[in-house]
């Protein structure tokens, strides 16, 4: 018989596979993302601005895990309410437009017509908001600066005159709003001391906790998307926040984020 | 063979590259092998997390301490009611025991000039949790003069 030989197949190319292999896994390996909601924790220097009692949002949620709302233009503290209000307060809360008609209505500018739900005589008390312009803008950090200097020369014979630290917070606030109307234009903002917060129950659970740490973050949201739509045309979410790419948006969403800033507390004691 | 030989005398033979796969497949096997997940779970408390609506995707790899708040599955108290334990990256902790353990981290070369601006207090607390013990948990963190704190949660 004649002797046949077996041709030898040829493996040089299985390296070439295997790279192929290892590179496609490289590539298309993306681990989820863990999701997270962010809170900061108050300091000591966040409570000495709370003066005004308008300029406050408070939400309650106490043992029984329901939630009251009060302050910042709406008063629901009679009886507890849906997690959905908490959204429509803070949207309250944050909204720069409204005029008051005869009546002590609210009209928003989306034709929304909002009475005192808790008592339809009085007044509600929303927070005074500031409008920001590029001319004030200006004006107010020449005024700061100056300030600034002063209490610096009068530092120096009466070292305790009035501290400076809260023109330098006010100097940072102002130098953010300077780039956010150089981005969208004028807007209104909320006083510098205006806060949403948080009061909760020792006995409170950590689940209606975060659920009313979520809507407020929606009702933000909302006013952040809205306002993103009408300026850039794409909602809040979608901008390019990428610092390696050149296209990135941040400056608009710092923009946003000066206008509708995220400000929470959480305060320790219940005193209701 | 003979005729192999004649004409190519004196040449280098070419490196035989039939080896390379083998290798190539050794080195992927290794890496498959080898490579495990950094997940940062824990084993030793029973956690449900909590959904909601607006997430964040974590940025990047932050410089952080990583808490669980959950039960112990099993054990009740005196009361009779569920204990809850923390557990503070790889130990059960006492809450009282939080501040020196940050204080601790601070000293690190690690989150030297960081401790500020990067570094993040993550907690994965079980819903039912109460929000006693996430206050003086929290009161423990301000001590330390540790203010960012991420919630870990599950998308709505």
């Amino acid at each position: 018989m004649a002797k046949r030989e077996i041709e030898e197949i040829n493996a040089g190319s299985t390296a070439d596979i295997a790279f192929l292999l290892v590179i496609f896994f490289l590539i298309t390996t993306t681990m989820i993302k863990p999701q997270i909601a962010e809170e900061r924790l108050s300091q000591k220097s966040d409570v000495e601005f709370l003066l005004k009692q308008e300029n406050v949002l408070s939400i309650l949620a106490n043992k029984e895990d329901s939630i009251y709302i009060q302050g910042g233009g709406v008063t629901y503290l009679d009886k507890a309410v849906e997690l959905e209000e908490i959204k429509k307060a803070v949207i309250y809360f944050y909204e720069h437009d409204y005029i008051k008609d005869p009546n002590n209505n609210y009209i928003f500018p989306n034709g929304e017509i909002v009475a005192n739900p808790h008592d339809q005589s009085k007044e509600l008390p929303f927070p005074d908001y500031i409008n920001v312009t590029l001319t004030n803008c200006n004006d107010t950090i020449e005024k700061l600066e100056e300030k600034l200097k002063l209490i610096e020369q009068l530092k120096e014979n009466h070292p305790e005159y009035e501290s400076k630290e809260k023109f330098v917070l006010e100097l940072v606030t102002w130098n953010k709003n300077l780039d956010a109307v150089k981005v969208i234009g004028e807007f209104k903002m909320l006083p510098i001391n205006a806060t949403v917060t948080i009061l909760t129950d020792n006995e409170t659970k950590y689940e209606t906790y975060m659920q009313v740490l979520d809507y407020i973050m929606q009702g933000l949201n909302e006013l952040r998307n809205k306002l993103s739509k009408d300026k850039f045309g794409k909602s809040y979410d979608k901008l390019n926040d990428d610092p390696k790419d050149e296209n990135n948006e941040i400056d608009k969403i710092h923009a946003i984020q000066q206008v509708y800033p995220k400000r929470i507390m959480k305060q320790k004691q219940v005193s209701y | 063979m003979s005729k192999f030989s004649k004409g190519k005398k004196g040449k280098v033979p070419v490196a035989s590259t039939a080896a390379l796969p083998d290798i190539v497949f050794m080195l992927l096997f290794f890496f498959m092998v080898t490579t495990v997940f950094k997940e940062k779970e824990s084993k030793k408390v029973k956690i449900n997390k909590v959904s909601v609506a607006i997430t964040e995707n974590l940025q990047k790899n932050v410089l952080a301490a990583y808490y669980w708040i959950g039960r112990v599955p099993g054990k009740l108290d005196s009361e009779g009611n569920e204990t809850y334990n923390i557990q503070l990256d790889d130990d059960i902790i006492s809450e009282s025991d939080i501040s020196k353990y940050l204080n601790n981290l601070h000293q690190e070369s690690k989150y030297k000039g960081k401790w500020y601006t990067d570094f993040y207090n993550v907690f994965k607390i079980d819903a039912e949790a109460k929000m006693r013990l996430i206050k003086k948990v929290q009161d423990q963190l301000k001590e330390a003069e540790a203010f960012k704190v991420l919630y870990s949660v599950d998308k709505k």
